[in-house]
């Protein structure tokens, strides 16, 4: 549920970039329009032309030979490719653990695959305001398994909460994983949206885990252009030819047209990589501004934030507003949500949605996205100053 | 490896296996054949298509998430475009965008149809509807048109025998691949009959509707008397404007059905890409407001698909391979066994155990480096009636592929 205040309000809800998109992509339609096969049918894992390219991108980042006929399937947004991945394994009865606040698709279709998810949540450890200190606790991580556990998912960099796992962390989950002899779904989409001077770890790069793991990426996300609907997976041969399987029965394909403008872009970046030109130079500095735009007017207005390193979202803690809510039937923050946009047009996410179970940790937050226009950001940034008045 | 152990989910265990598209796919793309194997237009993008795609580039908009129902600009001129079409006032609840109408069977399927549900199939049949059912622990009952004299008829009374407590659905394909059959108002009207006595959901894929011969009419079973209220209907973008790589459908039906293909939607991909859709509203407005001293896009492609049969059917003809009088779609059934080949002598060919259709088509692509299909591909498994001497060409193809492939059919021996 996004609500939404079109053009009498400012929507930092729902999580994509309202910028215009990056100048190359109309130079990549421009070209890759005239290629007459890019607007027929094409091989259904993923167009050639595409998945080399990707293979070209992620194999020294995953320090390995990855093969784009085998190794990489493309599909209708990373939420194909999500869901393509947890349809493939799970089975009525299998649990699949979610760490949460999660992003919500991953608990719609462990349950209409019939599986049960299995919550752990985040939690903060020191000071709740830095979001890398939103921690696991091991204990009650190892205790989540059982003969049951089939699949876990991990989301890094983190949406909501805009946490980067650190290598030490993925090193304990892809062991713990291990143990149980569980399958790893890692979503990456932020990928390209870490901070300046901080680390992305993947962990498919654990040892031992690359044959476990299936990682999840997106073009909407790494070039700002979220309603292209394009994503991919990438992972060892038995784990892709299931995913598949999947895929080849719900959509074929990914439209190749598309395909064909991706791998242009995704060209460019290899060709600029480390460059000041490269869109995957700018974009963290572009994420790092507007983030910091939203964490000096939240300061100002004297509201308390959690600040992220990664990603699109920063979460804002409401309890200075002194905002009271009879919360018998629903969460504060939901009913927070509701009065910002009523009487601010502001909008933004309630915290408590990402919680399938722990609820209580969301207490007062909200998610902001900070992936936007300059004037979007300044006009959020206005209210926020506001906000107390 | 220890994840080889990994189970895949017990749901899924009947998918991903030897799929026909691929390995036919995969011999014409090895012997460089001229393709009327696949079906599919091979032109190259239409210049108003080429205008609407470089609009919806330049529009900051199509960056942006959609409705995951459909785009509203897509949306509005889907209910403007085909409540004339449907004869009825369609509502933007009754429309669903699909990624392709692929995924509006995959669609159907799933959230429909249940293990041990029945669905009626029409053989020879295109195979996503027998692997749907698979894929639900349906079972499917393949129901053989029959060849009679240079037409395929519906036996209405095995399609009646054919129904129980069991059946859910039943998949009306029209205009008909691979047979090329338009069905008719007496045949439709036959099949709601059924369908309405037995409370029965129909998937009317009418993913060629755009393209029937003179002297034939596309109808839509939905617009037919209590019909609407149970029939699904898919229409593509990717057939009638020869962007198949654009991945684009719809679904119409009446707003309960359609809220439940969109509890799938949410499910697997949450939408399509709004860059596409646009460009496709546009293009779909063009030929709503297209005045009739101007030729639309589906009059352009028409004229070129009749232009293509012609020539291929005279090929065909003096080549000794009869063929069977299409009415619409893409495709026209050709009579493999009426003439001899040289390839038919060889050992190889007579010790092979396959159809023979199979084997004249896999000799032909060799040999001749034509890509056709044999007739028998698209039969259900458990079809102990299928026809085995027949080839599935598909016409809807660019006029100098056609050309091309009347110059091969004249140089067999």
């Amino acid at each position: 549920a996004v609500v939404s205040t079109q053009s009498t309000g400012v929507n930092l809800g729902q999580g994509f970039p309202d910028f215009p998109p990056p100048q190359f992509l109309k130079e990549a339609w421009s070209d890759a329009v005239n290629v007459p096969s890019a607007h027929w049918n094409t091989r259904g894992q993923g167009y050639p032309r595409l998945v080399t390219a990707l293979s070209d991108m992620y194999s020294p980042e995953f320090a390995r030979q990855i093969d784009p006929m085998t190794e990489i399937m493309t599909s209708v947004g990373a939420y194909e490719a999500l869901y393509a991945a947890l349809t493939a394994f799970t089975d009525p009865g299998d649990e699949v653990i979610l760490i949460e606040p999660h992003f919500d698709s991953y608990s719609v279709v462990v349950e209409v695959c019939g599986g049960k998810p299995v919550y752990v949540p985040l939690k903060p450890e020191g000071d709740p305001n830095n979001a890398n200190n939103w921690v696991l606790d091991k204990a009650e991580f190892e205790g989540a398994f059982s003969s049951k556990t089939k699949l876990l998912v991990v989301n890094t960099p983190h949406n909501p909460i805009g946490k980067l796992f650190t290598a030490e962390e993925m090193e304990f989950i892809a062991t713990t994983c291990q143990k149980h002899d569980v399958l790893i779904i890692s979503d990456e989409v932020y990928e390209r949206c870490v901070f300046p001077g901080h680390d992305h770890h993947r962990i498919a790069n654990v040892p031992g885990a690359w044959d476990r793991t299936i990682t999840v990426g997106s073009a909407g996300k790494s070039f700002s252009m979220t309603g292209y609907k394009l994503g991919w997976a990438v992972g060892p041969q038995p784990l892709i030819s299931t995913l598949q399987a999947v895929h080849q029965t719900a959509v074929y394909s990914a439209p190749t047209i598309l395909q064909e403008v991706i791998a242009r872009c995704v060209e460019r970046e290899i060709q600029l990589k480390g460059k000041e030109d490269a869109y995957h130079t700018q974009l963290p500095k572009i994420m790092e501004e507007g983030c910091s735009q939203i964490i000096s007017a939240c300061k100002d207005a004297g509201l308390g934030v959690v600040e992220p390193f990664g990603g699109y979202f920063i979460l804002v803690d409401t309890s200075p507003l002194g905002l009271e809510f009879d919360t018998s039937q629903v969460e504060y923050d939901v009913q927070c949500v509701h009065w910002l946009t009523e009487h601010k047009k502001l909008a933004g996410i309630p915290l408590s949605l990402f919680f399938g179970k722990n609820k209580h940790i969301s207490e007062k937050y909200i998610r902001l996205c900070f992936a936007k226009s300059e004037q979007t950001l300044k006009a959020g940034g206005d209210i926020i100053r506001d906000i107390l008045k | 490896v220890k994840n080889m152990e990994i189970a895949h989910a017990d749901k899924i265990s009947n998918l991903g296996g030897p799929n026909m598209w691929i390995e036919w796919g995969n011999l014409a793309r090895e012997n460089k054949a001229c393709n009327l194997g696949s079906g599919f237009p091979n032109f190259s993008l239409h210049p108003d298509l080429k205008d609407e795609l470089a609009s919806a580039a330049e529009n900051p908009v199509t960056c942006w998430y959609t409705r995951a129902q459909g785009h509203p600009r897509l949306i509005d001129e889907l209910v403007a475009t085909y409540s004339p079409l449907f004869g009825r006032e369609i509502t933007t609840t009754e429309a669903i965008v699909t990624i392709g109408a692929y995924q509006g069977i995959y669609w159907t399927f799933e959230a429909f149809i249940q293990a041990g549900d029945e669905v009626i199939v029409f053989n020879p049949m295109f195979d996503a509807y027998s692997m749907d059912s698979e894929l639900t622990r349906a079972k499917c009952v393949p129901i053989s048109l029959k060849l009679e004299s240079d037409s395929w008829v519906l036996d209405k009374e095995l399609l009646a025998n054919s129904f129980n407590n069991r059946t859910k659905m039943i998949v009306l394909n029209t205009p008909h691949n691979p047979t090329g059959k338009v069905f008719s108002r007496d045949e439709l009207e036959f099949i709601a009959k059924l369908s309405k006595e037995h409370n029965c959901l129909v998937l009317a894929d009418e993913v060629y509707d755009r393209y029937v011969f003179e002297g034939y009419e596309h109808l839509r079973i939905a617009s037919l008397p209590g019909m609407w209220e149970r029939t699904i209907t898919l229409c593509s973008v990717g057939k009638m404007f020869g962007v198949t790589g654009w991945r684009l459908g719809f679904a119409f039906g009446a707003a309960n059905l359609i809220e439940k293909l969109f509890r799938i939607c949410i499910c697997d991909t949450f939408g399509s890409s709004t860059i596409l859709q646009e460009a496709v509203a546009g293009m779909l407005e063009r030929q709503r407001l297209c005045v009739p001293s101007k030729e639309s896009y589906f009059q352009w492609a028409g004229k070129i698909f009749a232009e293509n049969y012609a020539k291929l059917q005279k090929a065909f003809t003096e080549a000794h391979m009869p063929v069977v009088r299409a009415e619409g779609g893409f495709f026209m059934i050709v009579d493999c066994s009426k003439r001899r080949f040289n390839f038919q002598e060889s050992p190889e060919f007579q010790s092979s155990e396959e159809d023979l259709d199979i084997k004249i088509a896999k000799a032909i692509v060799n040999e001749f480096k034509l890509s056709v299909l044999p007739l028998s591909l698209f039969y259900g498994s458990n079809s102990d009636d299928k026809l085995t001497s027949y080839l599935r060409v598909c016409y809807a193809k660019s006029p100098e592929t056609v050309d091309k492939a009347v110059e091969i059919i004249k140089s067999f021996e």
